[in-house]
């Protein structure tokens, strides 16, 4: 790391250790994704690794924005060192954005191997061993985990930022991430694109559309009205069907990605705006 | 030639309360001045607001003429600053730190930062928290005079420091001072560090200025007048200070008419200072005065 130079230098100096334990974190979550793709038995070891790898992708960017987004400009403010390197030679627009590039640079790669790494997972789950696999890994799809690992770490540098102590900063992150990623999944999710409906006269096969998300279903009288909920229906009761079509799939991804991503752009933003201000 | 830190109307406040208030000042270049004051006087705020640390509310101050809002690189190339408990970063070896300085700053003194290490037998590939406080200022005060500064601003830099490593960072100081003949402001309340060093004086209180100017000006202007307890009224010149005895009294006064009887003695900086600090509404500022009658 001669290559670098200036506030990228100090930057890269003062941050290192968590680099590589972020870097070896990454690696390692990569490592075991594709180790398990390519070695699990196709059936019983996909669904029995499906729920922890689940866990782990979800819970890996709020770990991320934590633990290295979160201390990277509150460290410097909490021990006064910002006094030191703000009446160094160059301005302090300079050492937040050499602190905010080298976080984001770094998250970008790290991001993009685990991305990558859950999509080859994906790729060798049987489409049979899990029921309707593709929405039910909706969340750790590629474009997902690398958004959300990018928005977890711009959240806790923007957190990092404000408060400027680190114990905070990190709550702070964690409420934060909890609460926007479930916001949106619940709240925001199911209406992304409008849902296609069905209604079907018999309940049989073919019904339900193949591979559809967000599936509701509602029986309804021979006025074709809604029944109570506790009303009985038998296999001739008809119901309607409101669903998000497979092929809303990736677009839906993608605009659910690329929110969280315009997001973590704006926040970090907000870090370099707030981490120059009077210290 | 501009003066090496001006300040005009400086103001500084956090919520309702001012730090620094509407403060007017001038020190010249070549000066090693010692800002005085109690704790929560306004000294630290001044410092910063002077490096550009903070933004003032009212007013505004000039390093060399620079303004550090609207020249921020002018005033950081001519500035050494240490700060209030002399932050380093402590996982940094020693000659990370220097190879800090010399990536944060165009005109970076390595060899003389490498020199001076050696010269105070400070190992360079120890970490900086691993060294004593004593080292850990010496390597404060390197940072700062290897980036060549005009002006060295220095808050508190001896506080928490053993009486050697306090003597041998005040010498350290004055050799540089000596050889580069560049300004130092540099705070403390302890006066009797300041005594060697200092050919400057200002003096802080509730975030006001209240005495500013060169000590072989100050000095001699003031006089402890002693003379009979019930003649302290004919006491002419600004009374800064009166110490009622029974049948004596011993008052300090700037610019004192000596009545007959009463003898005048010879202050010091430390007798000034206290003095002041002592009475907090007693001002003696560079300011034109109404000539006595």
């Amino acid at each position: 790391m001669s290559a670098i130079s200036g506030a990228t230098w100090v930057a890269w100096r003062n941050n290192r250790a968590q680099a590589a334990v972020a870097g070896l974190l990454a690696a390692a979550t990569a490592a075991t994704l594709i180790v398990v793709a390519l070695t699990a038995s196709p059936r019983t070891g996909m669904a029995l690794h499906l729920t922890w790898i689940q866990v782990a992708l979800a819970v890996a960017p709020a770990v991320a924005g934590v633990f290295f987004g979160a201390p990277l400009l509150a460290a410097d403010f909490e021990r006064g060192t910002c006094r030191l390197a703000w009446t160094q030679g160059v301005t302090r627009r300079r050492w937040a954005a050499a602190h905010l590039g080298l976080l984001m640079g770094l998250s970008l790669l790290a991001a993009a191997v685990i991305a990558v790494a859950a999509q080859i997972w994906i790729a060798h789950i049987p489409a049979d061993s899990v029921p309707n696999t593709t929405w039910v890994l909706y969340d750790v799809q590629g474009p997902m985990v690398f958004a959300t690992v990018l928005f977890g770490i711009a959240l806790g540098a923007a957190a990092g930022a404000v408060l400027r102590r680190t114990v905070p900063a990190m709550g702070v992150t964690l409420a934060l991430f909890i609460a926007l990623r479930v916001c949106f999944a619940t709240l925001a999710r199911p209406h992304l694109l409008p849902t296609a409906t069905r209604l079907v006269s018999e309940f049989k096969d073919g019904g339900i559309p193949q591979s559809a998300g967000f599936v509701e279903t509602t029986f309804l009288d021979s006025r074709l009205r809604p029944l109570p909920p506790d009303s009985g229906f038998g296999p001739y009761t008809p119901f309607r069907i409101v669903y998000q079509p497979a092929s809303h799939f990736w677009p839906m991804q993608v605009m659910e990605a690329g929110f969280f991503i315009i997001l973590a752009a704006l926040l970090v933003y907000a870090a370099y705006r707030f981490a120059t201000r009077d210290g | 030639m501009n003066p090496a830190l001006e300040a005009t109307g400086l103001g500084k406040r956090y919520g309702s309360t001012w730090a620094v208030r509407d403060l007017s000042l001038s020190v010249p270049p070549g000066r090693v001045a010692a800002l005085v004051g109690p704790n929560g006087a306004g000294k630290t705020t001044l410092l910063q607001l002077a490096v550009g640390l903070l933004t003032p509310d009212t007013g505004e101050s000039t390093v060399f003429g620079w303004s550090p809002r609207r020249h921020p690189t002018l005033v950081l190339a001519r500035i050494g600053f240490v700060a209030q408990d002399r932050p380093l970063y402590r996982r940094f070896t020693v000659a990370e730190t220097l190879r800090m300085g010399r990536e944060l700053n165009p005109k970076w003194d390595q060899p003389m930062a490498e020199q001076r290490m050696r010269r105070l037998e400070i190992p360079l590939e120890r970490p900086v928290g691993r060294l004593s406080g004593g080292q850990q200022a010496q390597i404060a005060l390197a940072l700062a005079l290897s980036k060549r500064p005009e002006l060295l601003l220095l808050d508190e830099p001896v506080a928490n420091l053993d009486p050697l490593a306090r003597r041998l960072f005040l010498s350290e100081l004055m050799a540089a001072v000596a050889a580069d003949g560049l300004t130092v402001i540099l705070s403390s309340h302890l006066v009797a560090d300041l005594e060697r060093v200092a050919d400057h004086l200002v003096i802080l209180g509730g975030g006001r200025l209240q005495v500013a100017g060169d000590l072989d000006l100050l000095l001699p202007e003031h006089r402890w007048l002693i003379g009979p307890a019930a003649e302290a009224g004919r006491v002419g010149g600004t009374v800064v200070q009166a110490g009622t005895g029974e049948r004596q009294c011993r008052v300090l006064v700037r610019r004192p008419r000596v009545p007959p009887g009463w003898t005048a003695e010879p202050v010091s900086l430390e007798d000034l200072v206290l003095a002041y600090l002592a009475n907090p509404i007693a001002g003696a500022l560079p300011m034109p005065e109404a000539v006595p009658a």
